[in-house]
């Protein structure tokens, strides 16, 4: 066997190739991934637009945490897909420490995420200046969501899919979960594989993110019927769905999550409008 | 190194992939092919640090989302399909790095699909097969109402041996030297040795450990230490010749 090394003018094609390919465009879907900087990380984003624009409204949606973020991908690869088949547009994005972005996980803090939000949201608003970006999120990504949309001023709406308004807690309940599902013979420090935050304790309770929620402009929450309720204000209108939270959520109801999220967008649009 | 994103052109859609050039000139190619379902970065980041860890001894990496599955959402080719979206995907690769031996890390559910590609490729240099699940596939539509196996699932002990995935193994073993990874107490670890022992290839059993799921971090690194190094192995094996 040949013992060889790519010459610097292949690697150079190679380079051009990977450029070209980082986007592709059909069914009337044009697709966008590529990384974006945020607090000295490296982060992963992806984008879905239409190729013919029929409503403004565009939500970059904030992931959850560890294995949620993995494991609820189908809600997020269908709303994304739903929204630009629709006219519009999402993006989906790997905080710092997951997927394909750099980062330590645990290390990583409430306002880590937050910022990566608003860099996320940046990045969709520079490549896709056309749409009207807003935040969404799933379970802790709403909280993400909530507390990014405060910190960027008064008035912004938002979408969340089965939202986890209570990060501290989210954080208790993961570890507990974890414990059950490996009958207490999990590592410490760590839920379902992944790394929990080094300091669970200073990530905000209900009542910061409640607030934060306030000074918002409303949304929609998409949820299961029988997940227990989380705390929203009145500006929030609920589409519950048959169906209760669980960590391994069957597809369908992914699914369904994502469709139902999709169609609220068009009302909320319409209610802006 | 580093990380590039690309959207493969199949003919069943856009396959999401990551190559990850190492700062060095390449000297090897690299597939890495996670089980079924599977996710490219893996629990916690496994696959997207393994590719780290090989760039870092001079090897391009390619790990894609399996069609129909995170960043592969938008090619969904039936499962008739999906092997041929799959070669597709691998070819887009090797077109592209045609010059440069290729090593393949398979895991899981994956690789009899990991075995399948060294077998086909013009200049196979090595197959790293983790915790291979050598029983039949389950079928798509029973994965997505069951949702995803939680981490630290565990197949049934004694499967019944897919004769595709051996049949793959075989074909690959005829053409490059295969490492086989297993836990001690990985429950297909018999299986999996009488297998290897078959096929005459090498087996590291990790002790006191599952591989399988990768549910924690520990076994998370041992498996990223362990490729790193069957891959430096097999470059000053290639290098050597």
């Amino acid at each position: 066997m040949r013992f060889v090394t790519s010459r610097p003018d292949r690697v150079d094609e190679r380079l051009r190739e990977y450029d070209r390919a980082s986007r592709w465009s059909g069914r009337g879907i044009d697709r966008d991934v590529f990384f974006f900087s945020s607090t000295g990380e490296r982060l992963y984003g992806s984008l879905f637009a239409a190729s013919k624009l029929r409503g403004p409204l565009a939500f970059v949606l904030v992931p959850s945490w560890g294995l949620e973020s993995r494991s609820l991908d189908v809600t997020a690869h269908t709303f994304a897909t739903r929204m630009a088949r629709g006219g519009r547009a999402a993006m989906l994005f790997h905080p710092p420490g997951h997927g394909d972005s750099t980062g330590d996980a645990a290390a990583t803090s409430m306002e880590d995420l937050v910022m990566a939000a608003t860099d996320a949201l940046d990045a969709a608003r520079q490549r896709r200046p056309q749409f009207r970006w807003e935040l969404g999120g799933i379970r802790l990504g709403a909280s993400i969501a909530g507390q990014a949309a405060a910190n960027g001023g008064r008035g912004r709406p938002l979408l969340f899919i089965e939202p986890a308004l209570a990060p501290a807690a989210f954080f208790e309940e993961l570890e507990r979960a974890s414990r059950r599902a490996g009958l207490g013979r999990r590592a410490d420090g760590e839920a379902f594989g992944y790394p929990l935050p080094m300091h669970p304790e200073r990530w905000p309770g209900a009542e910061e993110i409640a607030g934060a929620l306030a000074s918002s402009g409303g949304g929609v929450v998409v949820r299961l019927r029988g997940s227990p309720p989380e705390p929203v204000p009145e500006t929030f209108a609920i589409r519950a769905l048959p169906g209760s939270w669980q960590r391994r959520l069957p597809w369908h109801s992914q699914r369904a999550l994502a469709r139902s999220a999709a169609i609220a967008v068009r009302d909320l649009e319409r209610s802006l409008s | 190194m580093s990380d590039h994103p690309v959207l493969v052109p199949t003919q069943a859609g856009p396959l999401g992939a990551i190559v990850t050039e190492p700062e060095m000139a390449a000297v090897a190619a690299c597939l890495i092919v996670p089980g079924v379902g599977g996710h490219r970065t893996g629990v916690n980041q496994l696959w997207t640090r393994t590719a780290w860890a090989l760039a870092e001894n001079g090897v391009v990496v390619f790990r894609m989302d399996w069609p129909g599955f995170a960043e592969s959402s938008l090619a969904m080719p039936g499962q008739a399909k999906r092997k041929r979206a799959i070669a597709e995907g691998v070819a887009w690769f090797r077109a592209r790095t045609a010059e440069l031996p290729l090593l393949v890390v398979g895991a899981c559910a994956g690789v009899g699909a990991a075995a399948s590609m060294a077998a086909r490729d013009r200049e196979p240099a090595g197959v790293c097969a983790i915790e291979p699940y050598l029983g039949p596939l389950p079928r798509r539509s029973r994965l997505r109402l069951r949702g995803i196996r939680p981490v630290g699932g565990r197949p049934a002990r004694r499967q019944p041996l897919d004769p595709r995935t051996v049949e793959d193994l075989s074909r690959a073993a005829g053409r490059a030297p295969i490492h086989v990874l297993v836990g001690e107490r990985d429950r297909s670890r018999q299986d999996v040795v009488d297998i290897a022992q078959r096929l005459g290839a090498t087996v590291e059993i990790v002790p006191s450990v599952a591989l399988h799921g990768h549910a924690t971090t520990a076994v998370q690194a041992i498996t990223i230490e362990r490729v790193a190094r069957w891959g430096r192995e097999i470059l000053a094996e290639v290098a050597g010749r």
